[in-house]
């Protein structure tokens, strides 16, 4: 009886399921005619598309649910031979069919007008709906269940909704270091929550479905909303450990070492301009905190041919007195290009508060840092011309390079879909020297489970803004290799890297003065 | 058909049901009377397994009430005033949609209960009367000929146009089925009803049939040489006792000719006359009611 409740459902929602599949196709085919990559209007309208459909998608199948809804005494399903498996089960075709059946074709077709192999465009689509059926759709559904009508419905999504950006709002680090969910293991966030969220959902529908327990569902849905929370809240060392647990070479990262190196000497500040710890020390004074940059040079050694390192994340304690003092420090990373092992001087900065800075700085203290570390490994390189470039790079996508508008940095964005590079290294080159400008290295999320539940058709660039590469500025400070007049000849390197190893190592500094690790001015 | 035993339902502090019990049998024509809020809905969903009881036990078909599914409902009509029924669907498609989920589905039993409540096939369900909505919540529980069909207050709101084609309907496939229906309105019952159970502030002060129950009410009129006056001492099966000029008149709840008169040539004095007339189920309901009202046992 499945498929005939879902008929009668069908023949009563086909109009609002017409106009929820018109919304999710005009996003795919903007996105397919270049729109995502603009600006201005289209892109808003874009971007308000984008939160339209999972609204119209909600409201569908939280409308087809409350065809038959769960609570109440008066629903005329209750006083027929009607199972109630069966009646589950239909709803859940209807969000299976009606919902998610328009948005996986309008992806398939988007992914490939836009040239996208038919099998990754086939896997793109399919798992991308998969997730969002067992995700989304599923929660949908039981929150529906909970709701005999549209204010209830909205009324709980709301409550949900707040309850979300509070969770979030909490949740979230300080300003200087990215919240977890935005690093590279935010991905255990991501699926914990997914998990959560699924779980949560099934239990709800049983006890609704099975049970009509909307009471003992509603504690549940409470439950589940605190599970999230707490799903999202993991702390680092937990998420690290999962992330460590599904490193694909376990062992590469054995020979790397972190130690302090005060024979690098101090950091030397750039001539011209700001440093990125500056900019932070500036946000952190709008905000009422004075703190200090202190950079201690850190000696990382052991690296592997065609290799980079990460850190994902640094827990710094500083020891004085008998007291012990938490502060962060900034995200590094640093590569090492050919043969052999190398060793390379970082100096990643820490944010000392000013009031501390200066009870301590002439003291001598104890340092410890703890790092959590990935280490990636050269997987491909990729060029093509700095100006009009195009190429379709595996694990990147299709990328494009491009000059903006005040002539001052060269443009590459990749459209990815599919598997995907975890990090990337790039630089404009002048063919003639091998001369570089200043290079870019990121890293983005280590697995890709956040993409699955997102529209994949919205691509999933490499970096959200593209990768940057200055070739002339504008104040006239600095000079590069690569400059207007030489980018016609010049080329732009791409170099893709895949996560081999995660790992932890700490740092321990038994005696320094801060005072001595502050920036040195800059070389005239 | 029906047994219940001790049910009990409550509503946060408030008892809706306390601790009845009662039996329909097989066949019968079960009258569920009661005044607004009287729990004669709440019995009804707690039998159909829509809500569950605090405490106690009831069987419908020999199958606890908690335990109803898909099985018994096959056999089971349902008609309530607060029925909701998907309003964009047709009369035609809904009893469409519903045909598959019994097996003993008698389409052309259900085209000739369509033709004779002249339901119209192609209007949407939300845009019918509340009468015709009625008709359409009885279209759709007897083509499967249920061996029990429960009408909870079906006419409530009808015109007597409808009224009487909605009761022609139900008497005309009745047949052996039986009928658990709970009303206020009297008149709709009396001649139907086989058995009376009557209900008050979630409790059934009596149940019986309605041949006994007719049997034992009169209302009763006494009329005397002089001036009448309460008697002195009142017997406790006398209800609503009212004394104007020479008549003194009550309704008697355990009516024999012979005690009767025996009793009221102890209690009043210079009877001349007096006329024991049997009661409509109307007055007999009115009657308890005020007596339940005021505390007086039947």
């Amino acid at each position: 009886m499945i498929w005939h409740i879902f008929k009668k459902d069908l023949k009563i929602m086909w109009p609002f399921a017409l106009l929820v599949a018109a919304v999710h196709w005009i996003v795919p085919l903007l996105a397919t005619i270049g729109f995502t990559g603009g600006r201005g209007k289209v892109q808003n309208i874009l971007g308000v598309l984008v939160l339209a459909g999972p609204l119209a998608s909600g409201l569908l199948v939280a409308a087809a649910v409350q065809l038959d809804a769960v609570p109440g005494v008066r629903q005329d399903w209750l006083v027929r031979p009607i199972r109630r498996r069966d009646l589950m089960l239909a709803k859940i075709l209807f969000a299976a069919l009606a919902v998610q059946l328009p948005i996986l074709a309008a992806n398939l077709t988007a992914l490939l007008i836009s040239g996208v192999p038919l099998r990754l465009s086939m896997v793109s689509a399919v798992e991308h709906s998969i997730m969002q059926m067992l995700v989304i759709n599923i929660s949908f559904i039981a929150l529906a269940s909970l709701t005999r009508n549209f204010l209830e419905f909205l009324t709980g999504g709301v409550a949900l909704g707040v309850f979300a950006a509070v969770a979030d709002l909490l949740g979230r680090d300080t300003l200087s270091v990215e919240p977890i969910y935005q690093s590279g293991p935010g991905w255990v966030l991501y699926l914990s929550a997914y998990i959560v969220m699924a779980a949560g959902a099934l239990l709800v529908l049983s006890l609704q479905y099975f049970s009509r327990r909307t009471v003992a569902s509603g504690i549940v849905s409470t439950g589940v909303a605190v599970g999230f929370f707490l799903a999202w809240s993991m702390p680092w060392n937990f998420v690290f450990a999962i992330q460590r647990s599904v490193s694909s070479d376990p062992a590469s990262s054995r020979v790397i070492a972190v130690n302090f190196a005060p024979d690098a000497g101090k950091f030397q500040r750039p001539a011209g301009g700001l440093t990125p710890e500056d900019a932070v020390a500036v946000l952190r004074r709008g905000q009422g905190e004075v703190t200090v940059p202190i950079y201690l040079p850190v000696r990382v050694s052991g690296l592997p041919p065609d290799s980079a390192i990460q850190m994902d994340h640094a827990a710094v304690r500083i020891m004085d007195e008998g007291r012990v003092y938490r502060l962060e420090q900034q995200p590094w990373n640093t590569r090492h290009e050919g043969a052999g092992n190398e060793s390379n001087t970082v100096y990643p900065s820490i944010a000392v508060p000013e009031a501390l800075f200066e009870r301590i700085k002439g003291r001598r203290t104890r340092v410890e840092v703890d790092y959590w570390l990935t280490l990636a490994e050269l997987s491909s390189s990729h060029m093509f011309p700095a100006i009009g470039g195009e190429a379709q790079i595996p694990n990147a996508g299709r990328c494009l390079t491009n000059v903006n508008e005040q002539q001052t940095n060269v443009g590459i964005r990749c459209t990815a879909f599919g598997p995907r590079a975890v990090c990337f290294h790039s630089f404009l080159e002048n063919t003639a020297t091998g001369q570089r400008n200043p290079e870019r290295f990121a890293c983005r999320m280590y697995g890709s489970v956040a993409g699955f539940v997102r529209n994949p058709v919205i691509p999933d660039y490499l970096l959200p803004d593209g990768v940057v590469l200055p070739f002339r500025d504008p104040a006239g400070l600095a000079h590069f290799p690569v400059d207007g007049s030489a980018l016609r000849e010049a080329r732009a390197v791409l170099q893709l890297y895949q996560a081999q190893d995660h790992f932890t190592r700490t740092l321990v500094i038994p005696d320094v003065r801060l005072e001595d690790w502050e920036a040195a001015a800059p070389k005239s | 058909m029906i047994e219940v035993h001790d049910l009990w339902k409550k509503f946060g502090r408030h008892d809706a049901l306390r601790g009845f019990s009662f039996n329909v049998p097989e066949g019968s024509a079960y009258a569920l009377i009661g005044a607004n809020g009287a729990g004669k809905t709440t019995t009804i969903k707690a039998l159909m397994n829509i809500i569950e009881p605090t405490r106690g036990r009831a069987t419908v078909l020999g199958t606890d009430s908690r335990r109803i599914g898909p099985r018994e409902l096959c056999r089971i009509g349902y008609v309530s005033e607060n029925q909701d029924m998907p309003e964009r669907l047709t009369v035609s498609e809904y009893l469409a949609y519903l045909r598959p989920f019994y097996p003993d589905w008698d389409k052309s039993l259900e085209a000739s209960i369509q033709r004779q409540l002249r339901l119209p096939e192609d209007r949407r369900i939300g845009h019918l009367s509340h009468g015709m909505r009625m008709k359409m919540a009885l279209a759709c529980a007897l083509p499967f000929r249920p061996k029990l069909l429960i009408l909870d207050e079906p006419f409530s709101g009808l015109d007597p146009l409808v009224r009487d084609e909605f009761m022609e309907q139900l008497l005309l496939q009745a047949g052996e089925m039986t009928v658990l229906i709970s009303s206020h309105e009297l008149g709709e019952i009396d001649g139907v009803a086989t058995h009376v159970g009557f209900l008050d502030e979630g409790t059934l002060l009596f149940q019986e049939s309605m041949a006994d129950l007719s049997g034992r009410f009169r209302e009763v009129q006494v009329t005397t040489e002089r001036e009448a006056h309460y008697p002195n001492d009142l017997p406790s099966q006398w209800l609503d006792i009212k004394v104007s000029g020479k008549v003194l008149t009550f309704v008697d709840t355990q009516f024999s000719d012979d005690a009767l008169r025996s009793r009221i040539d102890v209690l009043v004095r210079d009877v001349k006359y007096i006329d024991a007339q049997p009661m409509p189920l109307r007055s007999i309901f009115v009657a308890l009611a005020r007596a339940a009202r005021n505390g007086v046992n039947s």
